[in-house]
């Protein structure tokens, strides 16, 4: 008869829950914005990871697994009638044309701006320059086309240029992949 | 090149405070698992993984405990009859049913649930009688006899529901296969068509009652009206349910039903999804095209070249058939790779099925819980 490989124990899960909590529960809080739907956000994931443990081809690539499913569940959140209404978001100065004249001291921390992107753009951003995933690869962890992928990344560094000015961003290369490819 | 958005995220998300590890990831998981899964054989290890502090400590038995069959290809867990003997463990263990036929085989936790009788038939071939064979070859007659029902098992659960008719209306009896014992329930269903138990997951019965799903909650015996509505907007009257996740058959589309999220529909008409019967993995079958397996839970997919619609599932969500000269294929859904062993049947499938012999008929336990 045909049989199996030895699977992966719970010990060794044990293991890679310690190793990748942190990364993970950084990724989610930068998608999410909110330390407790952060928490959620890994929690669920690992237990789908959990659920599937003997799916994982190897424990050196369950990390990976654990991230994509982190990110396919963020992406079904995002889906949901909660995540597309608006959420609140700290308080924000508003954007600006003549954003280089923002007393620095005034602006707002990245983490607060990314909060006020829409998900699926903060999701780029984070996806591409956060864990510098390519265009494509970022496509294809959210399911979107790569031109969706440079067009939120676009709309995304133009707000983020407004609220924290030109000199602490990139130049427009990012918008095409140019630095992350 | 590193830029400066980047220089800027990587310091901010470094100053995060990130809290200790979750204490419920493994309840969590094994909660999940239990929908979707089956449990080992013979009871299952109790839990032996607990989150304390910043990380995890294992207990005393994890060294040993795998929690899953695994990788490369595991066939444990695929099942198959020809004529009257069940095979199991990749047809290692052979489980002769006292009957003229087999009719369909249903994965649950303890093993599978056979429906045999006179003929093949599944429906309208008379008396429906019922087998359980345990993982290890051991037939149990469960003293069980029904005619033109469908039932449902949850392969995570010893449990067998299906619809009857009693002289309140149709109610829905429920058998614990681990201990014999039986329940029904009054069912409140409209529909002109035949009720049928389509699937049992955790603690909901589904059926189908020809003009949508209802939702029977098992541990109240209650008919969730609320649930029922919303999932038959979902899903329409033409589903395969499993784990947490359903098939739409009105435009071949993968559904999670707590959350009414489309997961992907199919490329194109003549292309076809099934579900495996633990919800895990959905299979896409396209006319002359590749294979692929969609994990729900990472959404990935993988290409299965050597797969076809002669497939079906194991009870782990993997998939396999048995050819016409006794070849087991079997294909591990979150690799795709592939693999045959000749298989050494005292009496060969075959695929042109005879009405006047039943001795080769083929019958696959994942097929049946295709409605």
């Amino acid at each position: 008869m045909i049989r199996a490989s030895r699977p992966p124990s719970d010990a060794e899960f044990a293991s890679l829950v310690e190793a990748v909590w942190p990364r993970l529960y950084r990724t989610a809080y930068l998608l999410i914005g909110d330390a407790g739907e952060a928490e959620d956000l890994v929690q669920t994931a690992l237990a789908k990871t959990y659920a599937s443990w003997g799916r994982v081809r190897s424990v050196d690539a369950a990390p990976g697994y654990a991230h994509t499913t982190l990110v396919n569940t963020a992406r079904s959140w995002f889906r949901t009638k909660r995540w597309r209404n608006e959420r609140p978001t700290e308080a924000l100065p508003e954007p600006t044309s003549a954003s280089d004249d923002i007393d620095p001291s005034l602006r707002p921390t990245l983490l607060a701006a990314l909060a006020a992107l829409p998900p699926r753009q903060r999701a780029v951003v984070v996806l591409r320059f956060y864990e510098d995933h390519s265009v494509a690869e970022t496509a294809h962890l959210l399911g979107v086309t790569d031109g969706t992928v440079k067009s939120q990344t676009s709309a995304a560094l133009t707000t983020l240029r407004g609220l924290l000015g030109d000199d602490l961003l990139i130049d427009s290369d990012a918008t095409t992949g140019a630095h992350h490819d | 090149m590193t830029d400066r958005l980047s220089d800027l995220i990587h310091r901010e998300a470094t100053d995060i405070a990130v809290p200790p590890a979750s204490t419920s990831v493994v309840a969590l998981g094994r909660r999940i698992r239990r929908h979707r899964r089956v449990a080992v054989a013979g009871g299952v290890v109790g839990v032996v993984a607990m989150l304390t502090g910043v990380g995890l400590v294992a207990s005393q038995h994890d060294d040993t405990r795998a929690i899953e069959p695994a990788t490369p290809v595991d066939v444990s867990r695929a099942v198959f009859s020809v004529g009257t003997t069940v095979y199991l463990d990749g047809g290692s263990v052979a489980a002769p049913i006292d009957d003229a036929a087999i009719k369909s085989l249903k994965y649950t936790s303890l093993g599978v649930v056979v429906q045999h009788g006179d003929n093949p038939y599944r429906f309208g071939g008379g008396a429906q009688r019922y087998s359980l064979v345990t993982w290890d070859g051991r037939v149990r007659d469960l003293g069980l006899s029904t005619t033109d029902v469908e039932y449902a098992t949850d392969p995570g659960k010893p449990l067998l529901a299906y619809v009857e008719e009693t002289p309140q209306g149709p109610g829905l009896a429920v058998v614990d296969l681990a201990d014999g014992s039986g329940s029904s329930m009054s069912l409140d269903l409209d529909g002109d068509l035949r009720f049928r138990a389509i699937a049992l997951d955790g603690e909901n019965a589904y059926i189908q009652d020809g003009e949508g799903v209802a939702v029977v909650d098992l541990p109240s015996a209650t008919q969730r009206s609320d649930i029922s509505a919303r999932i038959s907007d979902l899903v329409g009257d033409s589903t395969a349910i499993a784990g947490d996740v359903a098939i739409d058959y009105r435009d071949e589309s993968l559904v999670v039903l707590d959350s009414g999220e489309r997961l992907f529909e199919v490329p194109d008409p003549s292309a076809a999804l099934r579900l495996s019967p633990d919800g895990s993995t959905a299979l896409l079958l396209t006319a002359g095209g590749p294979t692929s397996a969609y994990d729900v839970a990472s959404g990935t997919s993988t290409p299965i070249t050597d797969a076809d619609a002669t497939f079906w599932w194991t009870a782990d969500g993997d998939i396999f058939t048995v050819t016409d000269d006794g070849t087991l294929r079997a294909c591990d859904t979150g690799s795709g790779e592939c693999v045959r062993e000749r298989l050494d049947l005292p009496v060969l499938p075959n695929s042109v099925q005879s009405d006047a012999d039943f001795d080769d008929v083929l019958n696959l336990a994942g097929q049946s819980y295709e409605s």
